[in-house]
Parts: structure tokens; C-alpha cells; sequence
């Protein structure tokens, strides 16, 4: 089974076939509702570790973790948010083939990742039985390069687009804690003109979630809550809708101008680009801001799902 | 939203699904995927196989049919195939 996985500091996105999931980076004690008539939604793994992942954790965990540093890819909460995107995919033992990718900073950890995903996994979800992934090829590749190969790839790999795939792309992939800027001639990557810039939508979350914290202190939101707030730009507070645009606003400019500095100056303008594909969770929030100066750009279809999509497409190849 | 689909199963008549059914672990997991493999099988039936194998053996009895020539079978742009082959290397 070919699989796409985008494990992203705050979504995991995995894809094979026509079959997509996406549950937040959250992982949590698996503490549950007293009363709740919705339990096979959550994904609690009994095996390797008893942990609640995804929604259900930000909902119901008393304790969870969630972390943005490098190291991330090396701990147990990378590797069970791994397992959980599998057992989203898949009641069955199964031999897989993963596309993944890293952030272009942090591309030379491809080593890491790779070798932490070959191999035979045990996993079980409460209430199944136990299965075993027997993962056979990894392949790591810079992760706004997902976006660029949904666009250009069809369902079996093979390139559909062939102006995209001759052309000078630019895509700005705006992650949770990082911006990657990439510019491809020919799918082939140009190092120069390639980079990441330390803005993402958490970014925006914190300066949310502090204002929250100032103007409805008796609100106690987890992260992604405050993300479901900002797409909303309101929150109930004791029952009353509060507006979040003047924030919301204020906030995701500057971070939006940041990334438009960035791109422009390492991109000389963007004019010798043929097209500039905005994509990533974060393009929900800052995408209309990027896109907006550049005449060519343009925001990917699906842009929460656009990497993992594009590593499926791409392990169809190989 | 959660939604909740009530099916009638006969006892006699669909006595192998509603085995089938209480061997399964998560029954409305089992019948999710039941029904995505189904989507997922498409239109083309056995009949269509035979039908389509049947005009294949016509052609080839008529002589219309000729080798397809092995440049065709891949007409991608070769530089940017050549960098995907090489990609995440």
C-alpha cells in the first residue's frame, strides 16, 4: 500500500488512494467522557503505548503533548501520531511504501526519518485487533514539494501537467511553525532561491490565545481551539459571540508581510516565475494575505491535504 | 456531525452477512470500508472484462491491431522526469 504522510506540527495528514485523514498533532492521556454515545471516533492506541491522539485528546486529555522543536521527528509522539495516521488508513496488517517530507531546514534529518519508518511496526487500536505495518521503502523528500506534485501528478504517478512540470515554480508552504519557500524549474529544485522562514500559523495562534487570555480570562482554549476560533474570527464567551477580526487582522498581516519580504527578496520579485502555489494548513490563515500581491499566485486546491496528496502521488511512482 | 443509518437484515436470507457482521470487531468500521472498497471497484463488471476481451480477440483476427510504438509509453518532459527520479535521494 502507498502511502503519503504529513506529519505536521499541528495536523497529521496521511493519504492512499481515495482514502484521506487528517487529526490534530495532539497526543494525550487517554481520558475519556463519562457518558459519550461517539467512541469509535477516537483514536486511542492500546499498543504500542495506551495514548488518545487527535481530536479526542484536545477534547478529553488531561494531560497532552504537543511539541515544535527539531527533535520532534525522534520522539514517541512523532512516531504515535505515525502509527495512528496507519490505523486511520487501515483495519489490516499491511506492507507500505511512505512518501513523507521535512521541512526544507531541516532536510538533513531525512536520515532519521527514514530509518525511525523502515521496519515492522505492531500497533493496536482499542477495540481491534493488533496489526502489523512491515514499512519496505521510505522516501523523504522537501515537503512543499507535495503541493507542487499534487498539482502536477495524476492518480498513478505519471506527470498530468506537463506546463507546471517545464515551468519556474515558486510555492510558499505555510506550515505550523515554518514557512518554506521553494522555486523549481523543470521539478527540479533551485538551492538559491529556496528557504525557510520562521513564521507559521502557531504564531498566530499565541498572539490570539494571548489576547484571549487578556480580554476573556475565564476562557480556557487549547491551541487548536484558538485555530478554530481564528477561522471563525469569533468566540462564545458566557454565551456571547466575541469578534476576533480586529486581532485576527492585526495579527496575521505582519506575519503574512514577513513571509512576502522573504519570498520577494528571495525571489527577486517573483516576475521570472511562472506561478507561485500557496499551500499548507497555515494558507488557510495567511493565504489570502500572500497571495494577494503576486499576480500569478495562486492558493492549491485543498491546501490542508496538498503535501500528503503529492507524496502519495509521488510514491505511485516509484 | 455523527449520523445513524439503520439497515434491516433478514435472519434467514442474509444469515452470512449478519455472521460476517459479529465477527467483526468494529462493526460500523467494517461496513465503512465495506462500502468504500465497493466505491472504489467501479463500474466494470466480469461482463465487461469478457466483452472487452471478446473485441480484442476480434481485432487481432481482423489485423487492425498494431504494436504500440515503446516511445509512447512515456511522454513525459525527460528533465523534469529525470529530477523526479532523483528526488528525496
Amino acid at each position: 500500500m502507498n502511502l503519503g504522510l504529513d506529519v505536521g506540527y499541528s495536523a497529521t495528514k496521511a493519504v492512499s488512494g481515495d482514502r484521506r485523514v487528517s487529526f490534530p498533532s495532539v497526543v494525550g492521556t487517554p481520558d475519556r467522557a463519562r457518558f459519550s454515545l461517539d467512541t469509535d471516533q477516537a483514536i486511542v492506541l492500546a499498543i504500542p503505548d495506551c495514548v488518545q491522539v487527535g481530536e479526542e485528546a484536545v477534547a478529553q486529555s488531561r494531560f497532552m503533548n504537543r511539541r515544535e522543536d527539531r527533535r520532534w521527528i525522534e520522539s514517541d509522539e512523532w512516531y504515535t501520531l505515525a502509527l495512528a495516521a496507519f490505523t486511520e488508513l487501515t483495519t489490516a496488517s499491511v506492507e507500505l511504501n511512505i512518501v513523507t517530507g521535512l521541512p526544507i531546514a531541516f532536510y538533513t534529518d531525512k536520515a532519521v526519518v527514514r530509518d525511525r519508518l523502515l521496519g515492522e511496526h505492531k500497533a493496536q487500536r482499542e477495540g481491534r485487533h493488533a496489526q502489523t505495518f512491515r514499512v519496505t521503502d521510505v522516501r523523504v523528500i522537501p515537503q512543499p514539494f507535495g503541493a507542487l506534485l499534487a498539482e502536477t501528478l495524476d492518480n498513478q504517478g505519471r506527470i498530468a501537467d506537463r506546463d507546471l512540470a517545464t515551468s519556474n515554480v515558486g510555492v510558499v508552504d505555510v506550515g505550523g511553525k515554518t514557512t518554506n519557500l521553494l522555486s523549481v524549474r523543470h521539478l527540479a529544485e533551485i538551492g538559491r532561491e529556496t528557504a525557510s522562514v520562521n513564521v507559521g500559523a502557531w504564531d498566530a495562534v499565541r498572539a490570539v490565545h494571548s489576547w484571549l487570555t487578556e480580554h476573556c480570562p475565564d476562557l480556557d482554549l487549547r491551541d487548536h481551539q484558538v485555530v478554530d476560533a481564528i477561522v471563525a474570527r469569533q468566540v462564545k464567551y458566557y454565551g456571547e459571540a466575541v469578534s476576533l477580526a480586529d486581532i485576527v487582522d492585526a495579527t496575521l498581516q505582519p506575519l503574512a508581510e514577513q513571509v512576502l519580504a522573504e519570498a520577494t527578496q528571495l525571489w527577486n520579485g517573483g516576475a521570472a516565475l511562472d506561478v507561485i502555489l500557496i499551500s499548507g494548513g497555515g494558507a488557510l490563515l495567511l493565504g489570502d494575505a500572500i497571495e494577494r500581491p503576486f499576480r500569478h499566485g495562486r492558493i492549491v486546491q485543498d491546501p490542508v491535504f496538498a503535501n500528503a496528496l503529492g507524496f502519495w502521488k509521488f510514491a505511485q511512482r516509484l | 456531525m455523527r449520523v445513524t443509518k439503520s439497515v434491516s437484515l433478514d435472519t434467514e436470507a442474509d444469515r452470512d452477512i449478519l455472521r460476517w457482521l459479529a465477527a467483526q470487531p468494529n462493526a460500523s468500521e467494517a461496513i465503512r470500508l465495506a462500502i468504500r472498497a465497493y466505491q472504489g471497484r467501479g463500474s466494470v463488471t466480469l461482463g465487461d472484462v469478457y466483452q472487452a476481451v471478446r473485441d480484442l480477440e476480434r481485432k487481432l483476427q481482423s489485423g487492425v491491431v498494431m504494436a504500440a510504438s515503446p516511445g509512447n509509453e512515456r511522454e513525459e518532459p525527460p528533465e523534469a522526469a529525470a529530477a523526479l527520479d532523483k528526488l528525496g535521494l
